[in-house]
């Protein structure tokens, strides 16, 4: 009996082996691709159309848009002399195959109109291979004079539902400009476009101020100015430019201040008889206490999107490092522990990493880990490289770059969290200390 | 072993068990008893008159002489001196404070005993020492202390008078000494000792109270001197501490301010230095750009007089060249009078030749391509059947489902090669854009199903998302969105997937399953 069920198993596996590739040949093919290729897509803009008294408004939306989506480093346009089509209104059907011929993955058609004071700029978005729209149709409208943000927002809109990344081309960033000779530098805050242009001043340049810092509505701005001859930090409303100094003793030294989340409370270090440590204050009230207390020199608070943790940097190790505690303060948590010195910590708007500057023998570097310490990664590499901000969607760093030499200058700069795509800002003159403000309404 | 071994065994076990429980254990149990504390008391003693004293008061006798005569008078206990440094003495109660006076009792007189034999005063003493003189009655200046209400009865002494000490006779001192008989003890004696020792009891306990007073004082006084100087170290100790601090942190402040200013000093000569080096650089690149600006204009010269030349040399050839072909041209006029003649005659007869010869050239052609087309024909006419074949084939499969294995696998054909398989994959991994994503969707696996058309071209409308490991749904539906532009894109230009067309049914139904864990190519 047991050689009778051994034989009629074996058989019966032997007649499974048989029939497998017919079983498999009845499903599909299946096949697994896991390298691919990392380049710029192609899109193509198709001229914009004049639905009324757009005159050069037309060709500078469509230019910006553009510019925004090439200098992501994600896209790269193909120039108008090589479009096939021509679509004749906004309305107008789309011939795919004109565009798949000129190999346009992405295509964007749009229209200006200018009435009432008000510039109106509408668009759509194609999947050209697909063969039909990607989302629906947007319109933005804004005054004359803020014609930029309305073409800025459809440019957030195509970068968001090609990439999937959060938008952020209507943003504003605070710096300080800089001129005047070395020995006698003169300085003064400013905000401009993310791209730098729009660039207006806050305050003249007879005192020193360093570090602006928005608030998380970019309605006010946190710095530090040395007009009592002292580093104070100073706040101020960017629609009135009131300013206020934040409460501080005599004799002690305050330095990088930063809104929480929320906007309610301020962190900022305090140097206090020889000591630095970190601080809390109330906004509103003024109230302070510190966070921390150690012998050691504290600074460059930064919060989390939630407002529940503090990333900063200590020399309590020996060597300045990265450290996170709970926003009530408390016991801290090292981060970092590669060879140089960590500094000015910065938590990302997606929560996910922490921006840093790291300097390692002579040289300088801005990068970003998670924020547990791991996977940290170098994006950049000079002479001197401090001071990153992030934009709002977590996906891009700017930072200031100093050139060495007697002619070096600091220099904004901005790269992508995977490292590529690194470019300067378009803006005359020296400039440092970079703060990415929130995205616009 | 035996009973008896047994039985000794035992009772040895336990008798050794039970000396070394009582080791282990019995310290425990039978501790010694403290023993009750020696109470001491003060007795007082007291001196032969006050004892006779004391017994004729309760009895109402004569001194008992017998005793007096045998023993010698005990010497009055020392004063008491108060030392220093010893413990404390408990002060005995004021005898005074709860004085009472105890009533006299009522006197009843008894009737008087048989002295007579005391009274010989000749009997002998057995004393071999000279009697003490009596002790004299205390002068009159002491009767004032003794206090007027006597607190011993002493009724049976106001009666008897002290009579006068009789005179001892002298004698040697080997005879039996003949100790006269004792005077009776004067009126008020008792009193005024008792009186007295109670003053020196008094007195000894008040100096004892100054002297421990004396004592606590000095010794609080000490205590204060000490805390004095304890709170004075302690004030002094942090005083240093404090000074010690503020020189430190006024030499950090120091020290940083001296390193400011030395970098300031710095920084200011580097941009002197600076400043030096771009005046410099300026004023040799102006040199460079003067100089540079002459050898280009010394150039630019040399080039108009090298083209000057070659331009005259240029039109003198030319000039000659003109001469000659004109001479040719004359020349060969002539001879092509001559020629031609001949020619027309030749070319008269090729003419035909050629007519000939092309008519025979088309109709080769023509023949070579009615061959082509049909031997293109056959081909198509052969694939068109094989595809026929091949659908019919898998409709086949699709309606007779769990057939016999052996029949199945004759109908599909051989599988796909390794190599086909790798063809059909590069061709969509060229143009699977994993750049332009976001992080999260760069990172998302996606699994796109699709069907395709016989001629390698992807039915748009059968592409799918089956499945994918992003950490949101936005993640996935870009991945997805990347991967069926590659499908489609790569498909376009290329005018269909290239895979075997008598594989169809192996190759009509796909899924691909993008995963970016590779390496992707930047470009």
């Amino acid at each position: 009996m047991l050689r009778r069920l051994f034989l009629t198993s074996a058989l019966a596996l032997a007649g499974l082996g048989l029939a497998a590739p017919v079983l498999a040949q009845d499903g599909p093919l299946r096949i697994e691709i896991t390298d691919g290729v990392i380049e710029p897509m192609p899109f193509a803009i198709a001229k914009f159309h004049d639905e009324g008294g757009a005159g050069e408004y037309l060709s500078q939306v469509q230019n910006l848009i553009a510019a925004d989506l090439t200098g992501t480093g994600l896209f790269r346009e193909i120039p108008a002399s090589a479009h096939i089509a021509r679509p004749e209104g906004f309305e107008s059907p789309v011939s795919y195959e004109d565009w798949k011929a000129i190999n346009a993955q992405a295509l964007i058609t749009g229209a200006v109109r200018v009435e009432g004071g008000k510039v109106i700029v509408k668009f759509r978005l194609f999947d050209v291979f697909a063969g039909q729209p990607l989302g629906d149709g947007m319109q933005f409208d804004a005054s004359t004079g803020n014609w930029r943000r309305a073409a800025h927002k459809a440019a957030d809109q195509v970068y968001a539902r090609l990439t999937g990344e959060g938008p952020y081309f209507d943003s504003r960033v605070a710096f300080v400009q800089e001129s005047g000779p070395k020995d006698a530098r003169r300085k003064r805050i400013g905000i401009m476009d993310y791209d730098g242009a729009n660039v207006k001043f806050l305050t003249d340049d007879s005192t020193l101020v360093l570090k602006p810092r928005y608030a998380p509505d970019g309605s006010r701005l946190l710095y530090t100015s040395y007009a009592s001859g002292f580093p104070q930090a100073m706040l101020m409303d960017v629609n009135s430019l009131g300013v206020r100094a934040l409460g501080g003793e005599q004799g002690t030294m305050s330095f990088s201040p930063r809104f929480s989340p929320d906007g309610r409370w301020i962190v900022y270090s305090l140097e206090k008889g020889g000591n630095t440590d970190i601080y809390q204050m109330d906004a509103a009230s003024g109230a302070q206490r510190a966070l921390t207390n150690s012998p050691s020199i504290e600074t460059s608070p930064s919060f989390s999107p939630d407002g529940s943790q503090i990333v900063f940097e200590s020399d309590r190790s020996g060597v300045p490092q990265l450290y996170i505690m709970s926003a009530n303060g408390g016991e801290a948590k090292r981060i970092s522990f590669g060879e140089g010195r960590y500094g000015t910590p910065v938590w990302s708007p997606r929560g996910d990493m922490i921006a840093f500057t790291r300097q390692v023998g002579s040289k300088f570097h801005i990068g970003v880990m998670r924020t547990d310490g791991s996977e940290e990664k170098m994006l950049t590499e000079s002479f001197l490289d401090e001071g990153p901000s992030w934009a709002p969607n977590g996906r891009v760093v700017m930072f200031t770059r100093v050139t060495p030499g007697g002619n070096g200058e600091p220099r904004l700069h901005s790269v992508d969290i995977t490292g590529r795509n690194m470019r300067p800002v378009k803006l005359n003159g020296a400039a440092s200390d970079p703060d990415w403000g929130p995205l616009l309404p | 072993m035996d009973r008896a071994d047994r039985i000794g065994y035992w009772v040895s076990g336990v008798a050794h068990a039970g000396l070394l429980g009582f080791a282990v254990v019995g310290g425990a149990l039978f501790r010694p008893q403290p023993l009750e504390a020696i109470r001491m008391a003060e007795v007082s003693t007291m001196s032969e008159a006050e004892f006779q004293a004391l017994a004729s008061a309760a009895e109402g006798r004569a001194p008992v002489t017998g005793i007096a005569e045998t023993t010698p008078a005990q010497p009055r206990p020392p004063a008491e001196e108060v030392v220093a440094g010893a413990p404390e003495a408990q002060s005995p109660p004021d005898p005074q404070a709860n004085a009472a006076e105890l009533s006299r009792p009522a006197g009843r007189p008894e009737a008087q005993p048989d002295l007579s034999d005391f009274e010989d005063q000749s009997r002998p003493v057995a004393v071999a020492t000279l009697a003490p003189q009596p002790n004299q009655p205390p002068p009159a200046d002491d009767a004032a202390v003794v206090p007027a209400s006597a607190s011993r009865p002493n009724p049976s002494r106001e009666a008897a008078t002290p009579a006068e000490p009789a005179p001892v006779p002298q004698q040697s001192e080997a005879a039996a000494i003949n100790a006269p008989r004792p005077r009776g003890r004067p009126e008020g004696l008792a009193e005024a000792v008792q009186a007295r020792r109670e003053a020196a009891e008094a007195a000894r306990q008040r100096e004892l109270t100054l002297a421990r007073e004396a004592e606590e004082a000095a010794a609080s006084e000490a205590a204060a001197e000490r805390r004095a100087e304890e709170a004075a170290k302690r004030q002094a100790e942090q005083r240093a501490r404090e000074e010690r601090r503020e020189t430190e942190r006024r030499e950090e402040a120091e020290s940083a301010r001296k390193a400011q200013e030395a970098q300031e000093r710095a920084r200011r000569q580097a941009s002197a230095e600076a400043a030096k080096a771009e005046a410099a650089a300026a004023e040799a690149a102006e040199e460079r750009a003067r100089e540079e600006r002459a050898a280009e204009r010394r150039e630019a010269e040399k080039k108009a007089a090298a083209e000057k030349a070659a331009a005259e040399k240029a039109a003198a050839q030319k000039a000659a060249k003109a001469a000659a072909e004109k001479a040719e041209a004359e020349k060969r006029a002539a001879k092509a009078k001559a020629r031609e003649e001949a020619e027309e005659k030749a070319a008269a007869k090729a003419a035909e030749e050629k007519r000939a010869a092309e008519k025979k050239a088309a109709a080769e052609a023509a023949a070579k391509a009615k061959a082509k087309e049909a031997a293109e024909a056959e081909r198509k006419a052969a694939e068109a059947a094989a595809k026929k074949a091949a659908l019919a084939e898998a409709k086949k499969e699709q309606q007779g489902s769990g057939g016999s294995g052996g029949g199945g696998a004759a109908a599909s054909g051989p599988p796909l090669s390794q190599g086909e398989k790798d063809g059909f994959r590069v061709a969509v991994e060229a143009c699977w854009n994993r750049g332009s994503l976001s992080t999260e969707a760069s990172r998302t696996k996606v699994s796109v199903s699709f069907s395709m058309s016989p001629d390698g071209m992807p039915e748009s409308g059968s592409l799918r998302m089956i499945g994918h490991n992003g950490a949101t749904e936005a993640a996935g539906k870009q991945a997805y969105e990347a991967a069926r532009r590659a499908i489609l894109m790569c498909a376009s230009r290329s005018g269909g997937y290239k895979l075997p067309a008598e594989k169809y049914n192996r190759w009509k139904d796909i899924v691909i399953d993008f995963n970016p864990s590779g390496n992707a190519t930047i470009k």
